[in-house]
């Protein structure tokens, strides 16, 4: 069968050799073999060719990810496809290398990666891994699985994969030692698209760019920042078709006052407008008291404080930390990560 | 076809020889000296426009350098007649070691003469050609001459050429050992049976010092790879026999130590093993292209570092590996092997460390686990984790 991706230079064939799978290259111009892939995946008895555009394809970085980080992803507990390093796909010591399933996606990326090629890049011996990183990872979703879920999106649902060390550029680096099969993805929420559009900009392609701790925390800090500016224009507006109704104009004041401080927004934006499950909330608040109290700072005892006080220290006491405050620092960063997330998935700021 | 002179290559022990013979003559049996090379690389498509220009050149009848020959299995050649006897009945063992591209070049210029003109088709056949022929040259001569006369040219491979260089033991019986293609499922461990392919790794992991696949290695290493060659003097030697002799000793030693046991399902549940181990006796466990290359690479890492003069050290090491009380090493190796796999960016090049790291420790004399198999497992693994 012939493979080809629309707007690219090459074609892709399969065909037999000593029993053996093997895949031709092909100038879609000259029609000139220009070069010969021999995987090393044995997908003589598994090999589901279907046409390639049943399949969707998205490349991604993760530093953390080893061989062996071959990942089903699902949505709402059903499969849509799978994410895995690109070096998996040519060697036969991971736990997959006779998955059939996993053979499946692995034989239709290897004809994805293939077909976007240059010519020029072209060489008797490929080695995907050499050509696309040694980070690389690949999304391979099934069309006819994801055509089953409403207004399918995969931009919706990348972000999820941010927790799990995963972005289109740059680096996230996680510090969970998890061993994770399967990832449910989940969408980004569909109320407040206005914010969370540029919420998610930032944290797609400008946190995985950050280089120190610092400027990560400033960065997720940022979308925080964000989110409760939002509750503030939203909880404004409430006040102030209270005011043709109010008879105690102090306690009208006390309002106003209460949502012009930000960690009352935050407490908001933790407990009233999203939900962050209690041990997200908990890691967040004990990362934060381990920063403050190794920085000889007092703990907090709810998360929005403890976060609060973070970012305080940060912006007007750097001065006042640590030499080293980045590693505990890293720690905080990771936790408000997984926290955000969970934020903008469930956000509904009415 | 006249031999013009003769000299010795006092490098690579063997005869040269210096042949006049012209483009008619060699054209008789270019083919077959193709069909002979076809684990060589196959036709440079980069460089059409260069060897057409040298196809319309040779029709006008030019100079081109002379092509390399070695003559394997051949001690002798006294006279023109003998050398016209080689190449008439034993062309299956004529290699071109430089001029496979010119080969070609000839061949095509030959199929461009057939539309001209008698004259010019006999000032092409009669055109002169040198052929510079090694003969009384073993394998390894053979290959120090393919590196060196190739050097910067579109390259092969090391691996590649001493793969077709040993072809010919594919299928065959060696100190035990059957060699077997790499079709799955064709080699069996517990019957001495090893993939051909893996024992070729193991060779080139030696001869190139180190561990790492092979096929995507860089060229440039040709040249280290010469180096050691040289430094090693082992162009005296066929490495091929030593290195899987000596193989073959360790393979059997090691399989007596283990009882040749077998992993079962109980050992998964009592040693906590994983459901898939890498290898289920010590016959998988050191049938494969992993272990030969560790093996491979420490040999020749220790042979660098004078700390053991060649195989036959080995050979005397393997003897006094002592008997261990239990088999309790090959269930920590096995859990080893999927602490790697569970945390390593590429498995195969890490379990091929871990391997090189056994042997090293093993085989060392200056090691306190030296012919000791569990604590170099236990050393092996401590020392991979470090350089983790």
């Amino acid at each position: 069968m012939k493979q080809h991706i629309n707007g690219t230079e090459l074609i892709v064939e399969d065909s037999l050799e000593n029993s053996k799978l093997i895949l031709k290259i092909i100038n879609n111009e000259t029609g000139e073999i220009k070069a010969s892939y021999y995987p090393l995946l044995s997908f003589r008895d598994s090999a589901y060719i279907q046409d390639i555009k049943n399949f969707e394809f998205h490349l991604f970085n993760n530093i953390n990810c080893v061989e062996n980080d071959i990942r089903i992803l699902r949505i709402n507990h059903q499969r849509i496809g799978w994410v895995f390093p690109i070096v998996s796909l040519e060697s036969t010591e991971h736990s997959y290398a006779k998955d059939n399933n996993y053979l499946d996606f692995a034989y239709m990326s290897i004809v994805y990666l293939l077909c976007s090629l240059k010519t020029r890049n072209l060489e008797d011996n490929i080695c995907l891994s050499t050509i696309f990183g040694d980070n690389t990872q690949i999304v391979a979703l099934y069309k006819p699985w994801t055509n089953g879920i409403e207004n399918f999106d995969f931009n919706n649902y990348s972000l999820s994969l941010l927790q799990y060390g995963y972005c289109e550029e740059g680096n996230i680096k996680t510090d969970s030692q998890i061993i994770v099969k399967i990832i449910e993805l989940k969408s980004v929420s569909k109320n407040n698209e206005d914010v969370l559009r540029f919420s998610d900009l930032v944290l797609k392609k400008m946190y995985p760019l950050a280089v120190t701790e610092y400027d990560r925390f400033i960065i997720l800090y940022q979308t925080i920042e964000i989110l409760i500016s939002k509750i503030f224009e939203v909880k404004f507006i409430e006040l102030r078709c209270d005011l043709e109704t109010t008879n105690d104009l102090h306690k009208y004041k006390e309002k106003i006052d209460d949502i012009s401080k930000e960690k009352y927004r935050i407490n908001l934006l933790f407990s009233n407008y999203s939900t962050v499950p209690i041990d997200y909330r908990d890691k967040l608040t004990n990362a934060c008291n381990d920063f403050l109290h190794y920085n000889e700072f007092d703990n907090e005892e709810s998360v929005q404080l403890a976060l609060y006080k973070v970012r305080n220290r940060i912006v007007h006491s750097l001065y006042l930390l640590k030499s080293d405050y980045e590693v505990l620092l890293e720690k905080v960063n990771n936790r408000l990560l997984d926290a955000i997330v969970c934020i903008m998935i469930t956000l509904n700021i009415h | 076809m006249k031999i013009i002179s003769k000299i010795e290559d006092k490098k690579i022990k063997s005869q040269n020889l210096l042949v006049e013979t012209t483009f008619g003559e060699y054209l008789s049996f270019a083919n077959d000296l193709i069909k002979n090379n076809e684990y060589q690389r196959l036709r440079v498509k980069s460089s059409k426009s260069i060897y057409s220009l040298l196809r319309t050149d040779l029709i006008v009848g030019c100079v081109i350098p002379s092509i390399v020959l070695a003559l394997q299995d051949c001690p002798k050649i006294d006279s023109d007649e003998d050398l016209k006897s080689f190449f008439d009945k034993q062309r299956d063992k004529i290699l071109i070691l430089d001029g496979l591209q010119r080969t070609y070049t000839i061949i095509d210029a030959q199929n461009d003469i057939e539309q001209l003109d008698y004259d010019k088709k006999e000032l092409f056949n009669n055109s002169k050609l040198r052929l510079e022929i090694y003969y009384n040259i073993n394998r390894f001569g053979i290959l120090y001459r393919m590196l060196t006369l190739n050097a910067g040219q579109t390259p092969m491979t090391a691996r590649h050429q001493i793969e077709m260089l040993y072809r010919d033991y594919l299928g065959k019986t060696f100190d035990n050992i059957v060699l077997k293609s790499d079709i799955d499922g064709a080699a069996k461990a517990i019957d001495n049976e090893f993939v051909f392919k893996n024992v070729i790794d193991g060779v080139n992991s030696f001869v190139s010092n180190n561990e790492s696949p092979m096929d995507r290695q860089d060229i440039l290493d040709n040249i280290s790879i010469l180096e050691n060659i040289s430094q090693k003097g082992i162009i005296e030697s066929d490495v091929f026999e030593d290195y899987l002799s000596t193989y073959s000793l360790l393979f059997s030693k090691v399989r007596e130590l283990s009882n040749n046991y077998c992993i079962n399902e109980d050992d998964k549940y009592l040693h906590e093993l994983p459901d898939s181990v890498f290898g289920k006796s010590v016959a998988d466990i050191l049938s494969t292209s992993q272990s030969m290359t560790g093996f491979g690479a420490a040999v020749s890492k220790m042979i660098e570092r004078k700390i053991i003069s060649g195989f036959d050290d080995i050979k005397k090491s393997i003897d006094k590996i002592s008997n261990p009380d239990d088999i309790e090493w090959l269930f920590e190796f096995l859990r080893n092997m999927e602490k790697i796999k569970s945390s390593s960016k590429k498995i195969g090049n890490s379990q091929r460390l871990y391997f090189k790291y056994i042997y090293r420790f093993l085989f060392n004399p200056e090691c306190d686990s030296y012919c000791n198999l569990p604590e170099s497992i236990k050393n092996a693994y401590d020392m991979y984790n470090n350089q983790a």
